[in-house]
């Protein structure tokens, strides 16, 4: 499995957009699923964070 | 806390008393609203919503809610090209598919994706099939099940 690498401004950027397209046709607010951890085994984050400190800032971002 | 059914409605209807005016109601549209396995494609499932923007303005005019979906930040097995496009986008680095789960269903997943299937930015493949975990319910159905959820969110000690 993947998931969206926020340390990436392209990502982010990419993110945005889908989210406001949702927002142009009418949705008020997002219920943001899969806080619960991030998959860190294998993973490398695009700015180079270590995957296993990641846990707390993808589930707020 | 409560002893009866009863005394829980009561409650519950006391606090609707209460709370009118006080709330706005918020009608969360949970998963699958997307096609089945478009995890990321932010686009509402045709089938089901197949004026997404007419919808979503019919619901807000008829029953004076706000409307909050469901979003997650997995890459789907199986995106379409808005996802593919991003997956190609924005970085030459990896992701392996993880082999530590904390759920059953990631557990089954990562059984069946057994090598590295997706990579961020230079290809998207993806060699096993596994089947849905959800049937797809009709607009109706998603409606008020999604209703449910927000009503029950409402009443959350701390929620909204």
């Amino acid at each position: 499995m993947a998931y969206v690498d926020f340390t990436n401004p392209e990502a982010c950027k990419w993110y945005a957009k889908q989210l406001e397209g949702l927002m142009d046709i009418g949705v008020d607010s997002f219920k943001t699923d899969f806080g619960e951890r991030v998959p860190h085994l294998g993973a490398v984050f695009h700015d180079g964070s270590d995957p296993r400190k990641m846990h707390k800032w993808v589930v707020v971002t | 806390m409560f002893h009866s059914c009863a005394s829980l409605g009561l409650l519950v209807r006391a606090i609707c008393r209460h709370a009118r005016g006080l709330f706005k109601l918020i009608l969360v549209i949970d998963r699958s609203w997307m096609k089945a396995y478009d995890w990321c494609s932010f686009q509402f499932d045709d089938k089901s919503f197949p004026d997404p923007a007419g919808y979503l303005r019919s619901v807000k005019d008829k029953y004076n809610v706000k409307v909050c979906v469901w979003i997650n930040p997995y890459i789907c097995e199986y995106p379409n090209g808005r996802a593919q496009a991003m997956i190609r986008a924005p970085t030459e680095r990896s992701l392996q598919p993880n082999e530590l789960t904390s759920s059953r269903k990631e557990s089954r997943r990562d059984t069946l994706l057994n090598e590295p299937t997706v990579m961020f930015g230079s290809e998207f493949e993806t060699t096993h099939s596994f089947t849905s975990y959800t049937t797809e319910p009709s607009a109706l159905q998603m409606g008020l099940v999604a209703a449910w959820n927000g009503i029950r969110r409402l009443y959350q000690p701390g929620g909204l």
